[in-house]
């Protein structure tokens, strides 16, 4: 390289390194690492079941307990989407509320707010839904 | 040397390498879609490939990052340098068989025309976590389609190795487009502390290189040698430098490689007119200066490359006192005899 492309090529990363690392920064500071570890370890023998709904791939049910309401979900068989996220539907005007992704097959519990209707699973990159069961 | 244009100029390293390129892929893919199959059986065949190829391209690209800054740092890197432009191109085609298949998937249902699909299928350009990071991938993937393009030698000798360089360097706004569009998009879906890692972990090797390389190239920029009463520069001795090697030096704002073999010591301009390698890294093959690149020649003495060739580079006058070089900083044109001095 001659003198000028050596000095653009400098300059190049050294402007390229800070502004890119502040970037990767500020996006991974919300990618949420801990959202699927909160899947919560519930004592089911302690919890009522209050609501349940289901489908030939998906089953939900909602268990409480004296101290806090657990969405259990249970997918059954693959969904075959891209991605597959899951929101809880509460109140009468059904807010979404996201709760978290399903990975494949299994269980998965999550700590909820009370007054959840139902579910609705989305695939966010084709910004479709998947299904939806409502207690 | 470019006399002529052929698609691609074999020898047997470059098969080698080529061969070496072509086998990790495969591995790759092959261990790839077996780990996909154990840890994530329920995905479609689409999904695994999209994943697959834009995992590999985006590996190989790390790699292609890499090689400059470790051969300026270390020569023995230096003959993956040479085989690098094969190596871009096959991360390309990585690069398009992602593109192409995620297009199909996510943008060929709909009534659009998919590419104005990829930019208004999603328009929540204010929101960082649901940001239309496929725009950033495409964009990306452009670049990477105009440089392996471009790779050839034809556009090299038409745009001239100082413009088709600078161009090149666009695949640094790939690179910065391509990390973004990973933690914009997959990371947002598939939130994992080890792929992050992974990318943040390449992202600190890539830039840390590139700066340190550059920061060793301003020392040697920065060479302020003694300048005699006649105007010419006192550089080192003789000794220092090594048979049939070079010592480059920055003379003005131009660096000169000072050459010794047979007893003799030859300077001329350090950049070679193929690429801008660094001739200087170089070491003399069969009479000629041999750019440690793409293998250019030179004979030392008057800057020429060796006929039927015709690129010449500058000369520079050198002077030996009490075992002292010397060199004019005033260059002659390219391709001038300079008698060698004798040492």
């Amino acid at each position: 390289m001659d003198a000028k492309l050596r000095k653009r090529h400098k300059i190049i990363w050294i402007v390229l390194a800070p502004v890119l690392m502040v970037l990767l920064i500020w996006v991974a500071k919300d990618l949420g690492f801990s959202q699927n570890s909160e899947i919560v370890k519930l004592e089911t023998t302690s919890s009522t079941a209050m609501a349940k709904a289901e489908n030939e791939k998906v089953s939900a049910v909602l268990l409480n307990n004296q101290e806090r309401s657990i969405l259990e979900i249970v997918v059954k068989s693959p969904l075959r989407s891209t991605s597959s996220v899951v929101f809880a539907l509460t109140g009468t005007q059904e807010r979404e509320t996201l709760l978290g992704q399903l990975e494949g097959v299994g269980s998965y519990s999550f700590q909820v707010e009370e007054g959840v209707k139902g579910i609705i699973i989305k695939d966010p990159i084709k910004k479709q839904s998947i299904l939806k069961l409502e207690f | 040397m470019g006399l002529d244009y052929k698609l691609v100029l074999w020898n047997k390293h470059k098969k080698t390498y080529d061969k070496l390129i072509a086998l990790g892929m495969v591995v790759y893919l092959v261990l790839f879609v077996m780990l996909t199959l154990v840890f994530n059986p329920e995905g479609t065949a689409e999904t695994m490939i999209i994943r697959a190829f834009g995992s590999l391209a985006i590996l190989m690209l790390h790699i292609i990052l890499i090689i400059g800054p470790l051969s300026r740092l270390n020569p023995s890197f230096l003959p993956l340098l040479y085989n690098r432009r094969h190596l871009g191109v096959s991360m390309f085609l990585a690069a398009l068989i992602h593109g192409a298949f995620s297009i199909i998937q996510f943008h060929t249902l709909g009534n659009v025309n998919p590419i104005y699909s990829i930019f208004t299928s999603n328009m929540d350009y204010g929101s960082l976590t649901n940001f239309p990071f496929q725009v950033l991938g495409f964009l990306a993937l452009l670049i990477l389609f105009f440089m392996a393009s471009t790779s050839h030698d034809f556009f090299l000798k038409n745009l001239s190795p100082s413009v088709w360089k600078g161009l090149h360097m666009m695949v640094y706004l790939a690179y910065a487009l391509i990390l973004l569009h990973v933690f914009l998009g997959a990371f947002q879906q598939e939130t994992s502390m080890a792929t992050t890692g992974i990318l943040v972990i390449g992202f600190f090797l890539v830039a840390g290189l590139h700066i340190r390389a550059a920061l060793k190239e301003s020392k040697v920029d920065a060479f302020k040698g003694e300048i005699d009463a006649n105007g010419w520069l006192k550089v080192c001795l003789v000794d220092e430098i090594d048979e049939n090697r070079a010592k480059i030096f920055t003379v003005g704002r131009e660096r000169v490689a000072i050459f010794k073999y047979d007893g003799k010591l030859s300077a001329i301009h350090n950049v070679c007119k193929h690429q801008g390698g660094p001739l200087g890294e170089g070491k003399i093959v069969d009479g000629c200066v041999t750019c440690p690149w793409h293998g250019y020649q030179y004979l030392p003495h008057n800057g020429q490359s060796p006929p039927p060739f015709t690129e010449k580079v500058a000369t520079y006058e050198l002077r030996l006192e009490s075992g002292m070089v010397y060199v004019n900083p005033r260059g002659l044109d390219e391709g001038t005899e300079v008698e060698p001095v004798k040492c």
